[in-house]
């Protein structure tokens, strides 16, 4: 036998790629056995996901949507119509500085690609083509009230982790850490999650000890675009049209993967005061703002991290927290 | 438990071991990665014993030297259709091999990529996120580092090994897909 695995280990763990993703996925169950169907049921959710989800297939319910005639409904699943009421629940919450409707504008800024700077007459057609309060939800009906896209870009991957948690519980998971291309969820055990650092994606710079919830962090360097040798942020706000101001990066913890996911862009958007002040007094919602600035790496976050966030190992940041007190 | 009953435990355990270096990464087994990947499904395992033509044929189409004389597909069939073929490569990555599956889809293109077991430090093993590069590729020059796969810093010697083996998979299934060479 080439491969030999202890029997009785009640904790598996996987690496792989599948259909439109990869993903990375630690799952503790009663048995092996239970462990590896468990992971196995999260992996086939997030392929579900995908299928139902994804604009680069032609053959998902939101482009169909999206190819739907303006004002004509389109009866979607309710897995869908689910990911669709809390993406438009999000562009509701933070103002707009999420919206789902931004596919116009990936286009336009050519961000699927290797990027481009629009003609200010293709930039505004674009704008015109923004608004989520132009996509109708009713139950499982969906309207476009006008000509519109929908980008999965800022909610789809954490909508892939929230059904890959449901599936891992109803398999009968006690617990699991799920990284889904650099998006985290653990639920049932502790894990420590490491933010990298704004500039140089492979290095850490600071970690967070989590036992539930969803880690999503957005920032420009993960794409790393350039056009004509100037950086090009793939953070769009859809308010302006345009790239949001480069801060750094922002972290969201929040119970669902699906909210940390489109909250992590919209904070990035707002920068990072108001960031902190959208998070005050929401409870369940915890930021972090991570900024390179000339004194080196200064960490802004909300008081409720305060006994979960730490520097990572041999980094220096100035950690302050929105409570007003500063740890090094 | 007793001192010896404890003893004969940790004897078999350095056993079981003692065919893989102590920081040896085993993930799943290769019937394990088959029943996840093919669940409820009919796998039959081939052996198939590659001609001198078929060989030139597949080093040609992977772009690299010759692979092993002796292939085993493992073809799965759910509910009567046809649902792809996995394959085993074991590779070297710096000094120490990397055992992956390739689960190729019936049109040709990568379904799923997965790890089955590392030996090389876990410095060296990419994120998971670079494995699905793959997912839906086909045989094809842009199936290279630096083209459609992106290279990883501080894992280079990783990403040339998977890829290399990934295109080795693609190009032995493709001349088992076409047994005679094209005239």
């Amino acid at each position: 036998m080439l491969l030999a695995v202890v029997a009785d280990a009640a904790t598996v763990e996987r690496r792989l790629g599948v259909m439109g993703t990869s993903l990375q996925l630690e799952v503790a169950a009663a048995d092996r056995a239970s462990a590896l169907e468990a992971s196995e049921a999260a992996v086939r959710a997030i392929e579900q996901t995908e299928l139902r989800l994804s604009t680069w297939r032609e053959d998902t319910e939101l482009s169909r949507l999206n190819r739907a005639p303006i004002g004509t409904p389109l009866a979607l699943t309710e897995q869908t119509a689910a990911d669709l009421k809390l993406a438009l629940s999000c562009a509701e919450a933070t103002g707009g500085a999420f919206d789902p409707t931004v596919g116009a504008l990936v286009e336009a800024w050519g961000l699927r690609g290797k990027g481009r700077i629009p003609d200010p007459a293709s930039l505004e057609r674009a704008r015109e083509q923004v608004g989520h309060a132009r996509l109708a939800l009713d139950g499982r009906q969906a309207t476009r009230r006008a000509e519109l896209r929908v980008e999965e870009g800022g909610f789809g991957k954490g909508a892939s982790l929230d059904w890959a948690a449901t599936a891992l519980k109803r398999s009968g998971a006690t617990g699991a850490w799920i990284d889904l291309g650099g998006q985290v969820l653990v639920f049932g055990r502790e894990a420590v999650v490491s933010i990298a650092h704004p500039a140089h994606r492979e290095q850490a710079a600071l970690e967070l000890v989590v036992s539930s919830g969803s880690i999503s962090t957005s920032g420009n360097s993960e794409r790393g675009l350039r056009v004509d040798g100037q950086p090009l942020g793939h953070l769009l706000d859809p308010r302006s049209g345009r790239p949001a101001a480069d801060v750094g990066s922002v972290t969201v913890l929040a119970a669902e993967a699906g909210w940390a996911d489109c909250l992590s862009t919209a904070l990035y958007v707002l920068g990072p005061t108001a960031a902190l002040a959208w998070v005050r007094g929401r409870p369940g919602v915890e930021v972090v703002v991570l900024e390179q600035t000339s004194a080196g790496l200064r960490a802004r976050a909300s008081a409720g991290l305060r006994k979960i966030l730490r520097a990572a190992p041999g980094v220096t940041v100035q950690l302050q927290f929105d409570d007003g007190k500063v740890a090094r | 438990m007793s001192a010896v009953r404890k003893l004969g435990a940790l004897a078999a355990l350095i056993a079981v071991l003692g065919a893989t270096p102590v920081w040896a990464k085993v993930f799943l087994t290769t019937e394990e990665a088959l029943k996840l990947a093919f669940p409820g499904c009919t796998v039959q395992r081939g052996t198939v014993y590659l001609t001198p033509e078929q060989l030139e044929r597949a080093s040609k189409a992977s772009g690299q030297p010759p692979a092993q004389a002796v292939v085993n597909p493992y073809a799965a069939t759910c509910e009567g259709k046809p649902a792809g073929t996995a394959y085993f490569d074991v590779h070297r990555v710096r000094t120490l091999p990397e055992t992956i599956m390739v689960v190729v889809a019936p049109d040709g293109t990568v379904r799923r990529i997965e790890v089955l077991a590392f030996n090389e430090p876990e410095d060296y093993l990419p994120k998971a996120a670079w494995y699905g590069q793959f997912v839906g590729k086909k045989l094809g020059d842009e199936l290279s580092l630096k083209q459609a796969i992106r290279p990883i810093s501080g894992a280079t010697l990783t990403a040339r090994a998977t890829t290399e083996a990934v295109r080795r998979v693609l190009a032995v299934h493709q001349v088992l897909a076409t047994p005679s060479a094209p005239k």
